[in-house]
């Protein structure tokens, strides 16, 4: 039996479905604005690294795959999930990504306090241990005596960052617990 | 094994003897087949619809994401498919070094509850426009359904947590799988220690998927399967599994009951019913291993496998044997990347099922097959897939029993559209390159119907 021939109109209305939930669709997925990372910190101008390279100086804006590439050599491993941030005059700071930093901006304050031109350290973690799994910020070891100090103005930068609606206040709690108890053991 | 059933074949019970033969209704066509996907389009767009709505304020996230914090990008290029973190996640025992932090601090370092009970969500839905039927090989009364919905299509329930230092759990039970309402069916169900006795072997007991030490089903793009391995048998079994890198070499050793993931006896030896249960009914066990290396940029891996499964009897084959047959299985898979952007894999094994049909016990039945696919990933939004099955029936060629219908010779195209990360919708086309055949005997077996579909649908988990 013959194929009946589909009329015009059905094709043509078939058609402009189609074309309207394209552009809907589209319109969506403009609106979504998922998958980005807007990283900015204190003092601006901050070389920043992830684990593909240098990407540029704050303010910057990457996406979220700049940051969890779908595949990276092993001798970098450590970088992935991380962002690293350099100046001159201030310690490096290596940030881990979580999933509270991609719903907003990214703010890192760069310990500028007699700070030395130190290099970041090197990615040296085994490929099997991702630096996406270690704590959500490292301070780099302050020599012994600025290290009141050094605690004292971790925790002014976190209350400035908790006023500022920056992080949480579980973030907040969490992060201060871990300066405190680092406070404690080192002081023991 | 003893008892393997290639599950895409007819069974007696998917047959409606007093259904009137649907050939009365005529072959589908191409323009049938089109016209009707065509009288869907109202409905598809309007579920389409409706399904992007709610997508703009949906933040839901599966459970590894929720308890680590991280992205779900973190992982996957395009849900369900991992990229290299999360095949580093999952041999890490599906925990970052971090874990502990995510279990409630109750100040005992010998207990390590989670915070949150670790459930998470799979859920999918489709609509399909197909010509294969559901063909009864004894009777040849044939129902078929040129267009259907089929929703939900699966609604899974999976948790996981780390438990200890070395030990986590994994498990997820099915509802209302492919429209088997009322019925639920646990799957994957395993404990995995990840360091035995501080050896670096890993090991796993419990229910899993032997062809996951090559591709796992589960992460894989396409809705059509990876048809080969559900052929030979090699998907779902109870038992242990030992894994270790060796040097260059990642090698995985099993032992399986061999009866698949359903059986169970009462053990009533003393006359009196115990309340305990046999899942395994004989002494052979299924032994497989795979060693898998790097070879410039290709992934290659071999496997093999071997065992008893029940041999087939009755008219077609479609009942299962009193005699356990021997079984051999073995595979090659390579995998590499094509760019930044693009994934290929492919499988081929080579079946041996040793005097398996009791029309013929003495005749040892031979059949190959494979797959090969590709994965595109241009961006965030899209994923397109290609993926070729190919299966000859071998040996059972013209044995008029349903294990003629181990014959495929398929290309599935898929793209799939992101809404979010975890919530995607899917075209589907799959296109038949077998041409049909007759009945080579008084059964109704072989190839009988194409099994060309086009398919929409939606896939999410959170």
């Amino acid at each position: 039996m013959p194929a009946r021939r589909l009329p015009t109109r059905s094709w043509a209305h078939a058609g402009a479905t189609v074309l309207l939930l394209a552009a809907s669709a589209s319109a969506h997925a403009q609106a979504l604005q998922v998958g980005t990372l807007r990283i900015e910190s204190t003092p601006s101008a901050a070389e920043v690294e992830l684990i593909g390279g240098k990407a540029g100086v704050t303010p910057l804006t990457v996406s979220e795959r700049d940051i969890y590439p779908n595949s990276y050599p092993d001798t970098r491993a450590a970088l992935y999930g991380t962002v690293t941030l350099r100046h001159a005059g201030c310690d490096p700071l290596r940030h881990r990504v979580t999933l509270d930093d991609l719903k907003q901006d990214l703010h890192l304050r760069l310990d500028c306090v007699a700070a030395t031109t130190t290099p970041a350290p090197p990615p040296t973690t085994p490929a099997a241990t991702p630096a996406a799994a270690t704590a959500a910020t490292r301070v780099p070891p302050a020599p012994p005596s600025t290290m009141p100090q050094r605690r004292l103005r971790q925790l002014q930068v976190l209350q400035e960052l908790l006023d500022e609606g920056l992080i949480s206040p579980a973030e907040e709690q969490r992060v201060r617990r871990k300066i405190l108890q680092l406070s404690i053991g080192t002081d023991d | 094994m003893k008892r393997i059933i290639p599950q895409p074949l007819p069974s007696r019970n998917d047959a409606h003897a007093g259904l009137p033969p649907r050939s009365l209704q005529g072959e589908l066509t191409p323009g049938r087949l089109i016209r009707s996907i065509l009288r869907s389009v109202p409905l598809l767009l309007l579920g389409a619809w409706l399904a992007l709505l709610p997508t703009q304020s949906a933040s839901a996230m599966p459970e590894f994401a929720r308890r680590y914090n991280l992205s779900c990008a973190a992982c996957h290029s395009a849900f369900p498919r991992l990229n290299k973190f999360g095949e580093v996640f999952i041999k890490n025992n599906m925990r970052l070094p971090n874990w502990m932090e995510t279990a409630d601090q109750l100040g005992d370092d010998r207990l390590a509850l989670p915070d949150h009970v670790p459930l998470a969500i799979r859920a999918q839905a489709y609509v399909q426009a197909r010509q294969g039927k559901a063909i009864d090989p004894v009777s040849g009364a044939r129902q078929s359904a040129t267009t259907d919905f089929q929703s939900p299509y699966l609604l899974k329930l999976l948790s996981s947590a780390p438990l200890s230092k070395d030990i986590t759990y994994y498990f997820y039970a099915i509802m209302a799988e492919k429209g088997g309402n009322g019925e639920i069916v646990v799957e994957d169900a395993w404990f995995r220690h990840a360091n035995l006795f501080g050896s670096g072997i890993g090991m796993m007991l419990g229910q899993f998927s032997l062809s996951d030490a090559m591709f796992p089903r589960e992460i894989r793009l396409p809705f059509q399967d990876y048809m080969v391995y559900r052929m030979a048998g090699i998907t779902y079994d109870r038992g242990v599994q030992f894994d270790r890198d060796v040097g260059p070499f990642g090698i995985t050793l099993g032992f399986t009951n061999g009866n698949g993931i359903t059986d169970n006896f009462k053990i009533n030896g003393t006359g009196y019913s115990r309340p305990d249960r046999m899942f395994d009914n004989d002494n052979s066990k299924t032994t497989f291993a795979h060693v898998g290396t790097d070879i410039g940029p290709v992934a290659v891996g071999l496997f093999g496998a071997s065992g008893k499964q029940r041999g087939a009897a009755g008219p077609a084959g479609m009942d299962k044997s009193r005699r356990n047959t021997d079984k051999r299985v073995a595979g090659l898979d390579a995998s590499g990347d094509v760019g930044a952007d693009a994934h290929w894999y492919a499988q081929y094994l080579w079946n041996s099922w040793n005097g398996f049909l009791d029309a013929d016990p003495t005749r040892n039945y031979r059949w190959n097959g494979g797959f090969a696919g590709l994965d595109w990933i241009p961006n965030e939004r899209w994923a397109f897939s290609a993926l070729y099955n190919y299966a000859g029936a071998g040996d059972f060629a013209r044995t008029n029993t349903i294990y003629e219908g181990i014959a495929i010779n398929s290309l599935s195209l898929t793209a799939s559209h992101y809404f979010m990360r975890n919530v995607k919708g899917i075209v589907e086309v799959n296109i038949d390159f077998l041409n049909k055949t007759k009945p080579t005997g008084p059964y109704f077996t072989g190839h009988l119907s194409s099994e060309n579909y086009i398919l929409f649908g939606f896939d999410t988990a959170f």
